[in-house]
């Protein structure tokens, strides 16, 4: 492997720590509660039944590396006549995102991920809902085309 | 970046199959099956990452070799100055070089280009289990990165 870039990753390595770890765990969690809370206030105004007491392991790379616990992070489920919807984390320290969420519809699979720098305003962002090489901005309301 | 699109066709391919087969399991919230198809989509996601940004690379070679050879052979020494050094010779150049030469390396883009081809060489060599966050988003990022590149 490229010695130069080892020492760039060995470099961003030695920046963190497990009191930095577990900070962005709190902030991903603090994240994933925003998002669901908007998600659940539209499901439950336009009748769907909402589940929010479902959850999935969370135990990566750098918490092990760190030596922090392995968490429960949040899922969200909402049925309804139209369908259903499943919100399921996949993880917060993804290549080229702030955290990925898998989106399980009656309709399809779509990935939503947070494109924000560390540090700023969440920037959810959903792929595969429409074809925009970009992806399109997420909100709740767009859930009532993806099911 | 001749066969990104026949690789993102690929990987697409493959998501659908994974639509299809993940979709009874979250149908009956089997969050558990629904990870067990994920050991997978994780291990094929790192591998699609790693040929996708393999393409910017060559990408990002052809552009350099172009600006050497326009501005090496140069007579003209203030416009062949440093692009004539031996070590920007031969196939040995390192990427973050060769980078520097067709992109500013002040720019935003630069940081972000090296820290993903860290991350590329991880994954290429075992180095990290992490997941891929959105293989549609690295080929957005790749497409507008190749669209930065100078000659």
């Amino acid at each position: 492997m490229n010695d130069e870039l080892d020492n760039t990753e060995e470099r961003a390595q030695t920046l963190i720590s497990k009191d930095s770890v577990e900070a962005r765990i709190e902030d991903w969690k603090s994240r994933l509660r925003t998002l669901y809370r908007q998600v659940s206030d539209w499901g439950l105004k336009n009748g769907w039944t909402v589940d929010n007491s479902g959850t999935v392991e969370m135990y990566e790379e750098l918490m092990q590396k760190f030596d922090v616990p392995a968490t429960e992070q949040p899922t969200l489920r909402l049925d309804g006549e139209q369908g259903y919807i499943l919100f399921k984390p996949k993880g917060l320290w993804v290549i080229g995102a702030n955290g990925r969420i898998d989106l399980y519809t009656s309709k399809g699979t779509f990935i939503i991920v947070d494109l924000a720098e560390r540090g700023t305003p969440a920037q959810w962002t959903i792929f595969r809902a429409t074809e925009k090489r970009d992806g399109d901005r997420f909100t709740p309301e767009m859930l009532a085309s993806l099911v | 970046m001749q066969r990104l699109p026949e690789i993102k066709a690929t990987y697409d391919w493959f998501f659908a199959h994974y639509q299809g087969e993940t979709a009874d399991r979250a149908s009956n919230n089997d969050i558990a099956g629904i990870e067990q198809m994920d050991v997978k989509r994780d291990i094929l996601e790192r591998g699609i990452f790693v040929l996708m940004f393999g393409q910017f690379e060559k990408a990002v070679t052809s552009a350099f070799e172009d600006a050497l050879n326009a501005r090496a052979t140069n007579p003209d020494w203030s416009r062949r100055r440093g692009w004539d050094a031996s070590s920007l010779r031969g196939k040995k150049v390192p990427f973050e070089t060769k980078l520097a030469m067709v992109l500013d390396s002040h720019s935003p883009s630069f940081a972000q280009i090296i820290d993903t081809y860290a991350t590329r060489n991880h994954c290429a060599h075992g180095g990290t289990t992490n997941a891929v966050g959105s293989i549609d988003a690295i080929e957005a990022k790749l497409y507008r990165w190749h669209g930065e590149l100078r000659r």
